[in-house]
């Protein structure tokens, strides 16, 4: 590949915080949470519930 | 020390513990700071980037894969879970899967079984990861599709269609998930099934989520680390960021007489002594340290630099 290492490690540090930055800013971090709150079905998938 | 110097077995064996010992401390205690509301702990929702599931019983993080699933069926791109899986494995690498994952650590502890272990190298893992890249992908297309229904609001019928597909795809047949969450549910409720043939009710997906977790912890008792090498589609992504991280391995030149016990001892199967000297960029490397400890010249170190523009790839 034409990218070398060094360059690369700086695109997925930059990409890193470029999504971290919009995922915060546009509130994924209340609905990752709201999940983590919620049952997950796919979890407990083939389980009879009571 | 000169070249000549060499550490004795007896030594080598000691140091070898010690770390061994050390690093199950550390996966313990992580998996005790995941499960904190045994504590009394508040669910913090904190996604971090090892396979655990978010539907265990009293967990207080989610693990990083399912939150990335999860967004993405939920109809937004998954920006916060990719932005903590590319950070955390651009500054540390897959040391998270060596020191943090609870799957890892049922791994290492499945690992400890008397078995005459096999180490497949580097070629056999490229082969079977193809089972990585098919979760990865058939999240990623799930995801993307029944999160486009939703966000178009006409997904009552893919849903339907998937039924628990339609949520955490990885998480329904995720060992991980069969292990720290449907076990443990299927315990706390056992006695509102009332009578054994409650079992009968169970669900063809939950047998087969079973016999997927009984058949890696089988090949894992043979193969170490057989699931991070073959199957973990975050491990997967990690592993490509990880080759570039902040902190990886070297080798010292003037130490290391390639006698290979540092391979002989990894527990993902990496060709150490096929990497230049300043580091060790495998995608397997987990970090555990296994090698450092095993090196009778002192010849491998944990470094902590920018990788440099000449480090070659494999």
């Amino acid at each position: 590949m034409f990218i070398n290492p060094r360059l690369r490690f700086f695109f997925i540090l930059f990409f890193g915080l470029l999504f971290l930055s919009i995922g915060i800013v546009v509130g994924q971090y209340d609905d990752i949470k709201e999940y983590a709150a919620s049952f997950c079905d796919s979890c407990t998938a083939g389980l009879p519930k009571p | 020390m000169s070249s000549e110097d060499k550490i004795s077995p007896e030594e080598v064996a000691a140091r070898t513990r010690r770390i061994k010992t050390f690093r199950l401390f550390i996966q313990i205690l992580v998996l005790l700071i995941i499960n904190a509301q045994i504590f009394g702990a508040e669910d913090t929702g904190f996604p971090v980037p090892v396979l655990y599931p978010a539907g265990a019983p009293y967990t207080v993080m989610v693990g990083a894969y399912y939150a990335f699933e999860k967004t993405m069926t939920s109809g937004a791109l998954p920006f916060l879970a990719l932005g903590v899986i590319f950070l955390i494995s651009v500054i540390s690498g897959r040391a998270f899967c060596g020191w943090a994952c609870p799957f890892g650590l049922a791994q290492d502890v499945v690992g400890f079984a008397p078995t005459k272990k096999k180490r497949p190298d580097r070629l056999v893992n490229k082969d079977l990861q193809f089972f990585a890249q098919f979760f990865l992908f058939m999240g990623v297309i799930i995801g993307l599709y029944v999160g486009w229904k939703t966000y178009q609001g006409t997904d009552v019928d893919v849903r339907e269609g998937l039924g628990v597909f339609s949520d955490a795809p990885f998480a329904v047949y995720s060992p991980a998930a069969t292990l720290f969450a449907t076990i443990p549910y299927m315990i706390g409720w056992y006695p509102d099934y009332n009578d054994p043939l409650a079992f009968t009710d169970f669900g063809m997906l939950f047998w087969i989520s079973l016999l997927f977790l009984i058949l890696i912890l089988y090949t894992v008792a043979y193969v170490p680390r057989a699931f991070c090498r073959w199957f973990c589609p975050l491990g997967l992504i990690m592993g490509e960021c990880g080759k570039y991280s902040l902190i990886g391995l070297s080798r010292n030149p003037a130490r290391c007489d390639k006698c290979g016990d540092c391979e002989k001892v990894c527990p993902m199967g990496v060709r150490i002594l096929d990497y230049p000297y300043e580091r060790v960029s495998d995608t397997y490397c987990i970090l555990c340290m296994d090698c450092v400890a095993a090196c009778p010249k002192d010849a491998l170190e944990i470094t902590f630099n920018i990788p440099k523009k000449s480090a070659e790839e494999k």
